[in-house]
Parts: structure tokens; C-alpha cells; sequence
């Protein structure tokens, strides 16, 4: 199965997860995500999704002038984003786990 | 495609192109994002940064808006929204032309300064080409508001920032390049200071240091505050492409007003001396005028027995000098360049002819009385001399206004 279409509905989720961690512009939040094993990721959709993010209201930029280059814009969370995140989350952790007891009953039955 | 374009700019341009319906202010954060991103991306590839290796790696531009564009969650492209409606397509039209018809009236304008140092007509020409600029980049960026938007970048200011890396890497670019950012809040302050001035000129005030209107030290620091502003909006590259395209038109026009007034002879000179000019203007109207509004510039004041009185001395009701203002005579002495100011109310007043478009300088021709030194009908003969040189007198304070 391709994880790219599983990522469709929870980069949400990965990208307010990377967030959380520390702020950061649209290139350091890919590199993040693919650092963490999300290899199939795309750069568009990450950009994508920290902008529904943004007019969501989850999410605030700043922008950090660097000597090198243009003035860089990063995105941080926001109280929404927390809230956001903390919800989706709790909704991932019963879908997975709904979704690992499915697996793995459906496994013993096989054998 | 332009293959003068860099990779990068070439893909940032096709990826606008292809979000070019997405609502104005959202789409240029994107393309802010977007940008920063391909640059990276093509300083990851190194040395073979070209815009096939750039697709590899990212996808096609189409493509890229495409998956942008869902993961956003704005709806998908209707075909043929890349496509600017006629309107906004004639008033972009009109936009870049007036900006390019306003650079060659603004070369026209420096030529002329250059050349003859005297060149009010074609200054104010180009200065005009931008307000007419302007109205057509407000315009445009009104027209693009309204759903239905486009790339809206002039091609020129395209050009010029595919041109920047070029002038990176040229030693002495370079160093223009790191320099100017460290001269830019100086330039903040003086842009506001010829707004104020700007507004001076149009009501036709002194104009040094500060333009005497009331307020205008409180609208200068108000000025100071929104040019800063602005300056700060555009180093941190948060402005859309219009809005950085009307801050470059008022910058402009701020350097060609600045030009005009530190070389055009009317403007450089201050309030004190009386020049028939725009600064001193409002003084002719408040002096004498004759009922059918030519100012009065002299008076021949002549005795009971017809002779022509010189250096009289006029007050009015209360006992204020009476002057007439619109001084006609010469401002500086012929000889020694010294500036020659009567008594204002002293007359009758040395006349002379000005050749001011071709030379500036003035010939003075003494008091010409216009019926000479006696009126006509009176017996005398005694002529008094008409003083051509009319010795330089201080003014006492309470003699000007």
C-alpha cells in the first residue's frame, strides 16, 4: 500500500506534530518529516498543509532575517494549533488502535 | 518561457501561474514559500541546478500547484482560471506601459537637468508619468482583487530580480549589494521629509527645513512612522507584488523631487528673497493688486509742481510698510553678484528685463517712470537723476511682513 495516500489525511497531524517541537520555515518542517521516516512526503503538500493550517488559525508566522539570502518565515503553533493537535491526536490513537486490534484478530483468525 | 529567467524564477513563475485564482494576499504568502523552497531545493542540486533537474525533483510546476493547492484545500483550478479576463488584462496592459512611458519621461527629465540645470517642465512631466503610473497599478491590483487573478507582477520587476544573482556575483555588485541594505532607514527618513515637502510645493509655502503649513512637524514624524513601516514590510519581503510596485513608484518619484529642488534655481532658494515663483507666490496676492488682479509692482509717485519724487517711503493706515511685493527689479547687484534688496516700501523701485529661460541673468534698467521725470503738462524741467545702481540697503525687520 502506498503511504503516500495514508498520508493524505493525517500530514495535519505530522506537520503540527513537527511544530511542536520547534517552530520552523516550510523546507525545515519537509526535512523533519522525512527525517522522521515520512520518505514519501511531499514538498507541495507540506507547503499546502501548513498554509490550511495558517487560515485555519492553528497556526502563526514570524519572519527571522538571515545574513545569507532572504528573510526566512517560520510558522509556530498557536494555542489553537495545541488544541488542535491534542484532539487529532486522541482521534489517531483510537483509529490506530481500532485499526491494530482489526489486524491483529483478523491475523490469529488466519492462523 | 523566458529563457533569460533563472531555473528558479522560471518554476516560481509557472507555479504563480497555476494558483493565479487563489485569493491575492494568500497567494502571495504562497509564492513567498514557494519561492523560498525552489531556491533551497536548487541549492541543494549544486552545480547541475537546472530546470529539468529541479522538475525531477519537485515535479512539474503544474503539478506542484496541483498537490499545493489540494493539501491547502482551496478548490481545484477551473481551466481556464489562469487566464486573466480582458479587463484586467487591458488595465495590466496599461500598467507596465505607463511605468515604461514614465522611465523614459524620468530619463528625459535627468537628461534635461543635466544639460541645461533648468528643467521644471520636464520634471513635472515625470513626475506626472508616475501619478499616472500609479493610478494604473492601484487599478490593477483592485481589478486582481476581485476573484479572477493573475500574476500580478510587472514583467519589468521580473526582469530586474532575475538580474540580481547576476549582479551577485560581480565583485563590485556585490558590494553595492551588501552596502545599500545599510543605508535604506536613512533613505526611510529623507522619502518622508520630501513627502512633506511634496505637499509644501502644492500649496505653494516655504519650503525650508520644513514646509510652513501648520501640522507639518507632526505629519513629518506621522510620515516618518508609515515610510519606515513600510521599509521594514519590504526588507522582510511581506509585500505583495503591486504594493512593492507602488512603494517603488513613490520612491521614485521621491528621488526626482529631491533632483528638482536641489537643482532648480525657483526651489533652491529660500522664501526670504522675492522671486516670481511658487514660493513666494501667495505673498504677490496678499500684496496690492489692481482691481482687475495684474499685482502692482511699482509706484511713480510724482510732486504738486509734476516732478517725479524718488525714495519715498509708503505706510498704510496703521503704519505698517506698505509694500507691493511682486518686486520686478533686479535680485542681485550686476557687478558684484551681491543680492540687492530696496526697502520694500521705497519707491519708486529699479525696474528691469529678465532673460531667465535662456540666461539667467537680469538687466537692470534703473526707474523707468512711465511718464518720464515730469508729467506731461506741467511746466518744470528739472529732471531728478534715475539712480541706475540703487545703493543695497539693509532691510530693518519691521520693514518685511
Amino acid at each position: 500500500m502506498d503511504t503516500s495516500q495514508l498520508l493524505k489525511g493525517v500530514l495535519d497531524v505530522a506537520v503540527l506534530a513537527v511544530l511542536r517541537v520547534s517552530d520552523g520555515y516550510g523546507y525545515d518542517v519537509v526535512r523533519r518529516l522525512r527525517a522522521a521516516g515520512l520518505s514519501d512526503v511531499g514538498d507541495a503538500s507540506v507547503y499546502g498543509t501548513l498554509r490550511r493550517l495558517y487560515n485555519a488559525g492553528a497556526l502563526t508566522t514570524y519572519v527571522v532575517p538571515s545574513d545569507e539570502g532572504p528573510h526566512r518565515k517560520y510558522y509556530a503553533l498557536n494555542q489553537t494549533g495545541r488544541d488542535l493537535l491534542e484532539r487529532s491526536a486522541k482521534v489517531w490513537q483510537e483509529f490506530a488502535d481500532t485499526l491494530t486490534r482489526l489486524i491483529d484478530s483478523g491475523a490469529k483468525e488466519a492462523a | 518561457v523566458n529563457t533569460t529567467l533563472s531555473p528558479a524564477a522560471t518554476y516560481v513563475d509557472a507555479v504563480h501561474a497555476a494558483l493565479a485564482d487563489l485569493p491575492a494576499d494568500d497567494l502571495a504568502d504562497i509564492i513567498e514559500d514557494v519561492r523560498d523552497h525552489v531556491e533551497q531545493v536548487l541549492a541543494e542540486l549544486g552545480e547541475d541546478a537546472t530546470t529539468g533537474a529541479l522538475e525531477e525533483r519537485l515535479g512539474k510546476p503544474a503539478d506542484y500547484a496541483a498537490e499545493l493547492r489540494s493539501a491547502a484545500g482551496y478548490p481545484p483550478a477551473l481551466s481556464n482560471a489562469a487566464a486573466p479576463g480582458r479587463p484586467t488584462r487591458s488595465v495590466r496592459w496599461l500598467a507596465t506601459w505607463s511605468v515604461r512611458v514614465a522611465l523614459v519621461l524620468t530619463t528625459v527629465a535627468l537628461l534635461d537637468l543635466f544639460f541645461t540645470g533648468f528643467a521644471d517642465s520636464t520634471v513635472a512631466l515625470a513626475i506626472l508619468g508616475w501619478f499616472v503610473a500609479a493610478f494604473f497599478l492601484v487599478l490593477w491590483w483592485v481589478a486582481g482583487r476581485r476573484g479572477n487573478g493573475e500574476n500580478r507582477e510587472l514583467p519589468d520587476m521580473r526582469w530586474l530580480r532575475s538580474q540580481l544573482p547576476r549582479l551577485r556575483q560581480h565583485p563590485f555588485g556585490a558590494a553595492v549589494v551588501e552596502t545599500v541594505p545599510a543605508l535604506r532607514p536613512a533613505w526611510w527618513m529623507l522619502r518622508a521629509w520630501v513627502a512633506i515637502e511634496l505637499i509644501g510645493i502644492f500649496f505653494g509655502t516655504g519650503l525650508f527645513p520644513l514646509p510652513r503649513f501648520p501640522g507639518a512637524p507632526v505629519l513629518l514624524v506621522a510620515a516618518i512612522i508609515v515610510s519606515v513601516w513600510l521599509g521594514r514590510r519590504a526588507a522582510s519581503h511581506r509585500q505583495s507584488s503591486v504594493e512593492s510596485a507602488l512603494v517603488l513608484v513613490g520612491n521614485v518619484a521621491a528621488v526626482l523631487t529631491l533632483l528638482w529642488m536641489s537643482t532648480a534655481p525657483p526651489l533652491s532658494q529660500s522664501s526670504d528673497q522675492f522671486l516670481p515663483d511658487e514660493e513666494s507666490a501667495p505673498f504677490i496676492y496678499q500684496g496690492a493688486i489692481r482691481s482687475d488682479g495684474t499685482p502692482i509692482t511699482n509706484l511713480y509717485p510724482y510732486g504738486r509742481d509734476g516732478r517725479l519724487l524718488v525714495d519715498v517711503r509708503l505706510y498704510d493706515q496703521d503704519g505698517r510698510p506698505f509694500d507691493v511685493l511682486a518686486y520686478d527689479g533686479c535680485k542681485v547687484h550686476e557687478m558684484t553678484g551681491e543680492p540687492k534688496l530696496p526697502a520694500l516700501n521705497e519707491f519708486p523701485r529699479p525696474t528691469s528685463s529678465h532673460r531667465e529661460f535662456l540666461e539667467p541673468d537680469c538687466i537692470d534698467r534703473g526707474i523707468v517712470p512711465p511718464f518720464g521725470s515730469t508729467l506731461p503738462g506741467t511746466s518744470s524741467d528739472l529732471t531728478p537723476t534715475p539712480s541706475a545702481n540703487v545703493v543695497p540697503q539693509p532691510i530693518p525687520e519691521g520693514a518685511r511682513r
